[in-house]
């Protein structure tokens, strides 16, 4: 198993300061018993506006950390909506000289319309199907079905769209008691211990400092208030719980068995981290 | 529903076999984990509805748009798409890249559900070049956004929701059970216990942290989901179709918001400016909880 851990939607609550960055870290790592981080995931998975407003001082550290440490870095690309597409793509060609110098040497991309861009603006770079790829159903609140062994339909397919493009990995969510992930060679990485059950474009958080008649739009611009609130949900039937962190809501899973070919990637998140900072 | 107004129509269908084929869980559409409730037709049902709906000069288009499907559900699905082709329906409403391909290559209209999560101008340029004729865009977008994915590409068409089910997430992400045993996510959550932890504890900014988590929670499109007032502007844009969701709603409700729509449609076509239209038009009988804060509007910017 390779050890990664994932600042991806938590790295802007990250002091901007070498030593507190390190500490950090390492905090990490100790919470999730990693005594051999290989890679660190960031960007954000789920939304562009987080994605947008990451500042590049603080990238620039985790950047300088890793190549001091001689880590390597995956940037992962939400989905841009059409109002952020361009801004993206800006955003996103800022990263090209640590592209170039091979520190960040993938990028994870969460749809078809970046998948087909990256892999020829950046023929170069490494491209992983990120996380919103694999729309296997999972549901907390059917423990049968949860608990059964999953093979994630996309492994499955003989002629799946995505693997027209050049793909060099592939990132789960741990959706299932064990995952069957053997259907492929491609690098795979799984997401523990939270798994996303939905998500969306209109954000809480995003509309707390707004009059009523201005709340709740699509893809809205923020302070970055997920930085600093988190929503804990238990369902009326059957106390399952939840988290909202930021766009999305997570339940978290317990354990998760990963059968594969080769070494896979457990990709540790950082939100219990971020939870536990309060 | 003709008669009131109504062009095309969308249904799904089920299948006494699918689940011996596959397995408990499976789904052929969005909504079969409410069994006959929601899908009481088979597909053979399904292609004489399509036979009389086409006498009547209006058109059918089948859902096949569960989140995901394994190469064994595809493979199901293909013996369904080969009795689609050839027959009254107009088309198919698939969730999946791979279906739009497959509807393609029987000759079957393709229509990118929700589910495909097209929010932008790049993922249409995608499935534009796998053949896809129509794409339903998310709930989630804005008037300005559809009106910039429409003018880069402007060779297909485009379906837009109007009136009822709005949804606080994306349907193309929203990845838990739609079933009768505990509802949607969205529903679980809505009905749950919140905590919200605010980093910054002071009673004025926790005030303000749980106003807004009870109007999301309570008034977000909890009361409506109305589109109406945008119909100026999506008609300019040649959208080309307007979704009314009905399901488990009373017919007559359904008939009276087909009509209204059909209605501002005409107001729309006539009007010279927006301005115009939104002083014409007919509002929804229930605005008086539709109409509030945009909290019940599909497109809140257009009057708030």
């Amino acid at each position: 198993m390779i050890q990664c851990v994932s600042l991806c939607e938590i790295l802007m609550s990250l002091e901007p300061d070498e030593n507190a960055i390190d500490n950090e870290i390492k905090q990490l790592c100790k919470m999730h018993g990693i005594n051999e981080l290989a890679r660190i995931y960031i960007g954000s998975n789920f939304c562009p506006k987080y994605f947008l407003y990451c500042e590049e001082n603080v990238v620039s550290l985790i950047i300088d950390w890793c190549e001091k440490n001689n880590k390597k870095i995956t940037l992962c690309l939400p989905v841009f909506s059409e109002r952020d597409l361009i801004a993206g793509k800006n955003r996103l060609s800022k990263y090209e000289k640590w592209f170039k110098c091979g520190i960040i040497d993938e990028i994870t991309v969460n749809d078809l319309g970046m998948l087909a861009y990256v892999a020829e603006r950046y023929p170069y770079i490494n491209i992983n199907l990120g996380r919103l790829f694999n729309k296997d159903t999972r549901d907390q609140r059917y423990p049968e079905f949860i608990g059964k062994t999953c093979v994630p339909d996309l492994l499955t397919l003989k002629n799946a769209v995505a693997f027209d493009y050049r793909v060099h990995g592939i990132e789960f969510d741990s959706t299932h008691a064990t995952l069957d992930l053997t259907g492929t060679d491609l690098q795979v990485a799984v997401y523990f211990p939270y798994c996303y059950a939905t998500l969306g474009s209109i954000c809480e958080f995003a509309s707390i400092a707004k009059p009523i008649n201005k709340k709740f739009r699509t893809n809205a611009a923020c302070s970055m208030q997920c930085m600093e609130k988190y929503a804990k949900y238990q369902t009326e039937y059957s106390n399952f719980s939840y988290v909202k962190f930021g766009r999305a809501v997570y339940f978290k899973v317990s354990g998760a068995t990963v059968k594969s070919s080769g070494d896979f990637r457990m990709i540790y998140d950082a939100i219990d981290y971020f939870m536990q900072k309060d | 529903m003709i008669a009131a107004g109504a062009d095309e129509f969308y249904i799904g269908f089920h299948d006494d076999f699918w689940h011996d084929k596959t397995d408990e869980y499976a789904e052929i559409n969005r909504m079969s984990g409410f069994g006959k409730i929601a899908n009481p037709y088979t597909l053979d049902d399904v292609l004489k509805i399509a036979e009389d709906v086409a006498k009547q000069g209006r058109e059918l288009f089948v859902t096949i748009n569960s989140s995901s499907y394994s190469e064994r559900k595809l493979e199901l699905i293909d013996s369904y798409l080969e009795k689609i082709a050839n027959t009254a329906v107009s088309g198919v409403i698939v969730s999946t890249p791979e279906l739009v391909k497959m509807a393609e290559k029987k000759k079957i209209k393709s229509v990118a559900s929700t589910m495909c999560g097209i929010f932008n101008s790049d993922i249409v340029k995608v499935y534009q070049n796998m053949g896809l004729q129509r794409l339903i865009l998310p709930r989630d977008l804005s008037l300005s956004e559809i009106e910039g994915i429409v003018t880069a590409n402007p060779n297909i068409e485009y379906e837009v929701f109007l009136m009822r089910n709005g949804c606080q997430f994306s349907d193309s992400h929203c990845l838990g059970f739609h079933h009768r045993d505990f509802g949607s996510i969205c529903g679980a959550l809505n009905h749950g216990k919140v905590s919200i932890f605010d980093k910054q504890n002071d009673f004025a900014n926790q005030h303000e942290t749980e106003l807004n988590n009870l109007l999301y929670r309570e008034g977000l499109h909890r009361h409506a989901a109305c589109g109406l007032c945008a119909l100026y502007r999506l008609v300019k844009v040649n959208i080309s179709a307007y979704k009314i969701v009905g399901r488990a709603e009373p017919v007559a409700n359904i008939l009276h918001e087909i009509h209204v729509s059909k209605k501002n449609i005409e107001i729309a076509l006539s009007s010279s400016c927006e301005e115009e239209f939104l002083k014409n038009m007919i509002l929804p009988d229930n605005k008086i909880y539709a109409c509030k804060m945009g909290l019940g509007c599909y497109y809140p910017e257009v009057r708030f």
